[in-house]
């Protein structure tokens, strides 16, 4: 069950080899196998854009099976934006042909000496010349491959911005399905690695067809039944802004201010929208294709390119969203980093000798221009390719770090403000790969949804007031381990429960899936602690990389500056009572009071880790 | 006697109007439980939905027994999480 290519890009090897059952079982696929292989394999003092750092891509445990939005995937990495755990979650089509090519997951370590790619068909990869790709953009990369592999390929590729190694560098399949956060294009840049190309129309066995097939069609019934999967469907993310700017939740010029122009509402942003379209296997369809040649904006890119940088024009921050996707940048942090650059020249703290002229908001020309300029380190650009690590690098002096919006050195993702929403805030202070709300977000929260309904989500009563600090741990640890599982099994989010309906698919719906689909048995139990360990082994990754209890916290901004406008006008976080949350948070985890994984977890989880490891070929990356 | 409602998204697109203007006869007017059905909003219940009354947030189990009164300014808006 589970087949792993490793491939060694400095000797120009491929080994190919039966992923351990028992790994499987413990952590799934996807994110919970990625961790768990980096665990194995990945040195703690390797350099993110070296050689010795291990990139794998790995499908969900459910991923191409014919099940509800079984369509992603995760690419993990020691990240070059953050310095730990890198990971980020990709749908579209190239997770489903990966499968499809009889793989379940690449681990590439070394560097090759001119460009390449992967080509995988059929339970094999080889490494293949792709010279003629390098500094192509996303699409003209995409379309050469596919004149030359055929339309039936699909192909993971980085535009120039992994090729100059900027550090928000994301991987890419089709015009804007992205691995987005935490620079895993960088570290394809760094091993020369242009592109993955899966081929081949190999459908997964399916241990029980007919089962399988009738389950499909009564799980999508009900997902079709929702309104939240209606409404996703019919205006996609862009929804969010209007409601979260109306509670004055919309982060605004680096959160100096938390409410922007309606200019950008969902009904502006749809006139230059010609249809919906999804992933593979998606009941949702949440994507717009743009009339500008390309798709998106989604709810992050809308607000971080729009409001965050003070643009207030629904045709530039669409424009701008796509450069960024043929550039292969992530627009979240493309839309923090610029955001803060500009913090910075509002308060006098870098000037034009640096920023080479004028770095003011709403300035839709200049960040055209520093997004070229970004992607190909040309003047100002080649710090802000930095991202977080500016400072360290001593391209941005000392002080630039009060007004960093990012948690371990991640640029928030989330255009939506933590500080009225507590359980928000600690979901973004104790995200494994930094700043991010995909990681545990529990939007059940700002419903404040009765308490018969949440004690049967959460299993025990809870505090339905969203701005207070109690209880608080409950739902953001339920979510996390949730979304932990999702990821690992490859299931889209959006379908998942808790993240935007309670009544969505969640441990007992998957369990059903994997039997017949598999032949295993995994109880809803064993789901739930599936997803439990694979948190526990991130904490595990990122404490070898010497994060602490201290990194658990909120950019200062957050606990010292009231939020202005809005409904929200006047909440921040308080930070004894955040302190206090995050102990109990920990110890809800079975961490102690410091956040670390007990002795015995941590010998459970590095045993089944070395498990990877003793399948694994001889790599030439570490071992623990 | 009167009661606005102001609806966020996507709750507009179902009416077409942004705003609607309900007129009662004086005395309480109505629970907010139920003011979604009262203004022809189907398939919507104040359970999955995010309401604020007069600038203040109302949560989803409070709205079962929240009376409306005169004057009242009503926001029904749907929350959710995005990539």
């Amino acid at each position: 069950m589970g087949i792993t290519a490793y491939v060694d890009l400095t000797r120009r090897t491929v080994d190919v080899t039966e992923t351990p059952p028992k790994a499987t079982r413990a952590f799934l696929g996807g994110r919970g196998l990625n961790v768990a292989t980096l665990l194995a394999l990945l040195p703690p003092d390797a350099d993110p854009l070296g050689p010795e750092n291990v990139l794998v891509f790995g499908t969900g445990l459910l991923t191409g099976y014919p099940v509800p939005n079984s369509g992603r995937m995760n690419i993990s990495a020691r990240s070059p934006e953050t310095g730990i755990l890198g990971d980020a979650n990709m749908g579209g089509f190239f997770p489903t042909h990966l499968r499809r090519s009889g793989l379940d997951r690449i681990v590439v370590t070394g560097s090759a000496e001119e460009p390449v790619l992967l080509y995988a068909e059929a339970g094999k990869v080889e490494i293949r010349p792709a010279k003629a790709y390098w500094g192509l953009d996303v699409p003209q990369t995409q379309e050469a491959i596919e004149q030359d592999y055929g339309t039936h390929v699909r192909s993971a590729v980085i535009g120039p911005a992994g090729e100059n190694l900027v550090r928000f560098a994301c991987v890419m399949n089709a015009r804007k399905n992205a691995a987005g956060r935490s620079g895993m294009g960088a570290v394809m840049g760094s091993k020369h690695l242009k592109a993955v190309v899966a081929a081949g129309d190999g459908r997964p066995p399916v241990h029980d067809r007919d089962s399988l097939l009738a389950l499909r069609k009564e799980l999508n019934t009900r997902l079709h039944e929702s309104k939240i999967i209606e409404v996703l469907g019919k205006v996609g993310t862009p929804l969010l802004y209007e409601n979260s700017n109306r509670l004055g939740a919309i982060r605004t010029k680096n959160s100096q201010l938390n409410q922007w122009s309606s200019a950008l509402d969902a009904r502006h942003i749809e006139e230059h929208a010609l249809k919906m379209v999804s992933c593979a296997g998606c009941t949702v369809h949440c994507r717009h294709v743009n009339r500008f040649g390309g798709e998106g904006p989604d709810f992050s890119t809308q607000a971080l390119l729009g409001a965050n940088l003070g643009i207030d024009d629904p045709v530039a921050v669409i424009t701008l969203g796509n450069l960024c996707n043929d550039l292969g940048l992530d627009t979240s942090s493309a839309g923090g980093v610029i955001g803060w650059a500009m913090e910075l020249y509002q308060r006098g703290i870098i000037g034009d000798e640096q920023t080479g002229g004028p770095l003011l908001w709403g300035d839709v020309d200049r960040v055209r221009e520093l997004l070229l300029d970004t992607a190909s380190r040309r003047g100002f650009g080649d710090v802000v390719a930095e991202s977080s690590q500016a400072v360290r690098l001593g391209k941005l002096p000392p002080e630039a770090n009060r007004y960093f919006m990012g948690i371990k050195n991640l640029p928030q993702s989330d255009p939506h403000d933590v500080r009225y929403l507590k359980a928000f805030a600690l979901g973004v202070a104790i995200s494994s790969r930094g700043a991010d709300h995909l990681r545990s977000r529990p939007t059940l929260e700002i419903l404040a949804l009765p308490d018969r309904v949440r004690e049967t989500v959460y299993g025990e009563p809870t505090l339905a007031e969203m701005t207070e600090y109690e209880t608080k741990e409950v739902v953001v640890s339920w979510s996390e381990t949730m979304f932990a599982m999702i990821d690992s099994v490859g299931i889209c989010k959006f379908v998942c429960r808790g993240f935007n309906s309670p009544h969505l698919l969640g441990y007992e719906e998957v369990s059903r899936m994997i039997e017949p689909a598999l032949g295993l048995r995994l109880s809803p139990e064993e789901l739930e602690e599936a997803g439990r360990r694979v948190v526990d082994a991130e904490r595990l990754l990122n404490a070898r990389f010497g994060l602490t209890r201290a990194d658990d916290t909120l950019p200062a901004r957050t606990f010292d500056e009231p939020m202005p406008l809005g409904l929200a006008k006047g909440h921040h976080i308080d930070r004894e009572a955040f302190d206090r949350l995050l102990t109990r948070y920990y110890l809800r985890r079975g961490w102690d009071d410091q956040g670390r994984v007990s002795n015995e977890r941590r010998d459970e989880i590095e045993g089944l880790a070395a498990r990877l490891a003793a399948w694994a070929p001889a790599t030439g990356a570490g071992r623990i | 006697m009167t009661l606005l409602v102001t609806l966020g998204e996507p709750l507009w697109r179902e009416l077409g109007v942004r705003e609607v203007l309900l007129e009662f006869a004086p005395g309480p007017i109505l629970l907010l439980r139920d003011l979604p059905a009262r203004i022809g909003l189907t398939g919507w219940t104040t359970e999955g939905l995010l309401a604020a009354v007069n600038d203040r947030l109302v949560s989803a189990g409070d709205a079962d027994t929240l009376m409306l009164h005169d004057g009242d300014h009503v926001v029904l808006q749907l929350m959710l999480a995005g990539g």
